[in-house]
């Protein structure tokens, strides 16, 4: 009997494309180059890891769809990021249709490394392209590589390419979109034990045009794939039979070096090694101080601030312009509609609600060009490096430090940026934690609070303890976010504290293209979400805030706009509110206007302030309002106490340092969560904290007779 | 007599080892080394393979402390303490 042809992959009109590769080999890189603009990205469903799909156009009028495996160094998963790549391309999600093709980017530097993932891809029998990717960095360390040969070794095609300089992608293309055979890959000699299991496992996998039986049965083995996914993909006979196997016990880890064994003499053949100095190459220079224990810590100290000072100064002028431009056009809709309830929900409630958000987008929008750049020079992993050993102490992984950072100008970003944390438990953490560094929406509130109720007085006869007032108010947040962090990984998330293994890759000139789109996908997904999210609950807001109406009846003849403003607001709902919360909040010195300013700041933080300037009937308010600060040093009890004290206001100072204020951050949360138990857990954790120190502040320095 | 030698003989034995047998934590900056255990646990030890670091592999150490920075295979890793101190390893070269 004549064997069966080899499956060839025949182009449709569209094409499924996989990327798949270790991490830094560039996979990114060439996604973006092959999709531009045409990205899409979503969440896989149920779990968190992030689906980037694009649409490329490929030759010969054929389109491609393009998805972005998560990097992986094998297809024996460790982490959420990577079963995703493992499911996909053994067809175990049912979301997720298995590629027509997989491009394999392999690192021409590193190669008997990557070529460890691509042997494991090769033998699953898919029509697979490996793209050889940075050669010309290859070159640089002295390594020439002869990819015919590989190609023949591997028994798939091999292009060379330069994805960072669009170098090859011509060809990848015209490679993909021709008809490619099933790959004839290297033979790699397991162990007898495994070798059996492998067998054993290959013969109760029906015929499939697409898949390689024996391969298939070797990732299942040693690739840990769940029994119910299984069932579902292949049937309840391979299920049954993976079961069996894996309850008489099998050994799977010298899989491994078994496949080494294979690629080194692979890699001796194609591989020549030119007699050029590889040591003290430029990246070994700059390592010398970026990865130095005392010198990187001072580099990336640096860095930071360099970056938040960029952060405040380039954003100062489009934050000014936008917010000109929503009140440009809360004035008008206010010149134009006539008196009434539509106007006050666009101005007051849709305007100045979605301002209030779209105002943080120059800020977001330069974190993330800055992040990009970092990330794509290589200089993230060093920061992870030199900060693993300080984050370890709090049980936390170097890699947090960056969103923490983050989290300075803005928790969203801050939270977006913990994709970068492989392990789910540290994320997770971190993203409960972030919201405790001070952003930059608390300032408003600062500002007003330490101006209006801190005296002016000079410590040690040069510090101003205004500025001393604020600076502590920062640490309170990092402290505070430290503490918990320990806390949750002692307790909820206890686990020993992960080894950092962490590749440091080689120094590159950040591709503009890159950290653009990284920019724009950011920023845009920001807009997206949280505007969405922030415009249905300004709404809801303003309706609180505003609802039910008095009559004119009810209110007395000659009062001012801003009484009748302030008997509205009182008899609103978000008054009654204010009003009930009263009890709660007593202890902590608030009374109920400072308990409605507080329901408004739930929006967001600076809300408080034009709160208060309604509450407190002086109209329209900011931080440096001079009327309202008046007013609320005017405030008593029904006993006659002043209401605002200092200690009242640096109470409300811990309560806004701690508490979680901020619909648009719980939004993200939810998003990166996959649910909503993570923001209601947050929300929770961070009210009963400030509750707990504000109570502490209030009492204890009443007892002290401050 | 015969029987001090021996014990003697092997002290210089197992003094001679242990100047050529080190834990990946306790390597100087410099040196190269060659790997020849990995005594982590499963998930770690797979993951340290993964990346190159497998017994038979020669590394060079380019920062000790913690976490200490490696070559290995032309790459670049950083390893944390606890990982570093389970890679047993044979000193090539003191770099000295």
């Amino acid at each position: 009997m004549a064997a069966a042809p080899p499956p060839v992959s025949s182009p449709p009109a569209l094409r499924r494309i996989a990327l798949a590769g270790n991490p830094n080999a560039g996979k990114t890189t060439l996604f973006n180059a092959l999709t531009g603009m045409r990205q899409r990205v979503g969440n896989y469903p149920g779990v968190t890891v992030e689906k980037k799909e694009g649409r490329a156009r490929l030759g010969n009028g054929i389109a491609a769809s393009i998805l972005d495996l998560p990097g992986t160094y094998s297809l024996s998963p460790k982490s959420p990021d990577e079963e995703i790549a493992r499911d996909v391309l053994l067809r175990l999600r049912n979301d997720t249709p298995a590629p027509d093709v997989v491009v394999v980017v392999v690192d021409a530097s590193n190669l008997v490394r990557n070529l460890l993932l691509a042997t494991q891809i090769l033998e699953l029998g898919l029509p697979t392209v490996i793209a050889l990717n940075m050669i010309d960095m290859a070159q640089k360390a002295g390594h020439a590589i002869d990819a015919g040969a590989l190609s023949r070794e591997l028994g798939a095609p091999v292009v060379e390419i330069v994805a960072s300089r669009g170098i090859g992608l011509d060809e990848l293309r015209a490679v993909l979109s021709g008809p490619i055979k099933a790959p004839r890959p290297p033979r790699v000699t397991l162990p007898d034990e495994l070798e059996g299991a492998r067998r054993k496992l290959a013969r109760s996998l029906s015929p499939h045009d697409e898949f390689s039986p024996d391969g298939v049965a070797l990732r299942l083995l040693c690739g840990n794939a769940p029994v119910e996914a299984v069932h579902s993909a292949f049937g309840p006979e391979v299920a049954q039979m993976l079961e069996r196997i894996r309850q008489n016990g099998v050994e799977t880890a010298d899989e491994t070096n078994a496949r080494y064994a294979a690629i080194e003499p692979i890699v001796a053949r194609v591989l020549f090694q030119n007699a050029v100095a590889t040591k003290n190459s430029s990246t070994d220079r700059a390592d010398h101080i970026f990865a130095h224990p005392f010198w990187g810590l001072v580099a990336f100290f640096g860095i930071v601030l360099l970056v938040f000072q960029a952060i405040y100064s380039f954003s100062e002028w489009p934050m000014n312009a936008i917010e000109s431009l929503t009140g440009n056009a809360g004035d008008f809709l206010s010149s134009r509609l006539p008196d009434g309830p539509l106007r006050d929900l666009l101005v007051q409630g849709v305007i100045a609600g979605v301002g209030g958000v779209i105002i943080f987008l120059p800020q977001i929008f330069i974190l993330f060009f800055f992040l990009g750049l970092l990330e794509d020079s290589g200089y993230m992993a060093r920061a992870a490096f030199v900060m693993d050993k300080h984050m370890s102490r709090v049980g936390l992984h170097g890699r947090a430090f960056i969103p923490l950072m983050s989290s300075f100008a803005c928790a969203i970003p801050g939270v977006m940026a913990t994709r970068t944390i492989d392990n789910p438990r540290d994320r997770l953490t971190t993203i409960l934690i972030a919201p405790l560094m001070s952003c930059s929406a608390r300032l408003p509130v600062y500002t007003l609070m330490i101006g209006t109720f801190i005296p002016e007085v000079k410590v040690l006869g040069f510090v101003s303890s205004r500025a001393l007032t604020m600076i502590s108010l920062y640490i309170l947040g990092v402290v505070a976010a430290m503490g918990m962090a320990l806390l949750f990984k002692r307790t909820m998330f206890k686990a020993p504290t992960p080894h950092l293994m962490i590749e440091l890759p080689p120094y590159r000139m950040p591709a503009p293209r890159n950290v653009l789109l990284v920019m724009w996908e950011r920023g845009s997904e920001f807009l997206k979400r949280a505007g969405t999210t922030i415009f249905a609950l300004s709404i809801l807001l303003w309706f609180l805030l505003n609802y039910p109406r008095l009559d004119a009846s009810q209110i007395e003849p000659n009062a001012t706009p801003e009484k009748i403003a302030a008997i509205q607001t009182q008899n609103s709902f978000a008054g009654r509110v204010g009003n009930a919360i009263e009890p709660v909040i007593a202890p902590l010195g608030f009374n109920w206007k400072i308990g409605i300013g507080l329901i408004g700041a739930m929006a967001a933080r600076e809300v408080f302030v034009s709160t208060m300037g309604t509450v407190y009937s002086v109209g329209e308010a900011d931080e440096a309002s001079k009327p309202l600060r008046q007013a609320m040093r005017e405030d008593r009890w029904s006993d006659g106490r002043p209401v605002w004290t200092t200690l009242t206001a640096v109470s409300l100072l811990v309560y806004f340092v701690l508490a979680m204020q901020c619909v648009s951050t719980l939004a993200i949360v939810k998003r990166e969560t996959g649910g909503w138990k993570w923001p209601i857990f947050m929300q929770v954790y961070m009210t009963a904290l400030a509750w707990l120190a504000s109570f502490a502040i209030f009492q204890g320095g009443k007892l002290l007779g401050f | 007599m015969i029987f001090r030698s021996r014990r003697a003989k092997n002290r210089n034995a197992h003094h001679e080892h242990e100047l050529h047998c080190t834990s990946l934590c306790c390597a100087k900056s410099g040196q190269q080394l060659c790997v020849t255990r990995l005594c982590g646990g499963e998930t770690e030890c797979a993951k340290l393979r993964e990346l190159g670091v497998r017994e038979g592999a020669n590394l060079t150490v380019l920062r000790h402390g913690s976490p200490i920075l490696i070559r290995v295979a032309g790459a670049r890793f950083g390893i944390g303490q606890g990982a570093a101190t389970n890679v047993l390893c044979d000193i090539v070269d003191t770099g000295s």
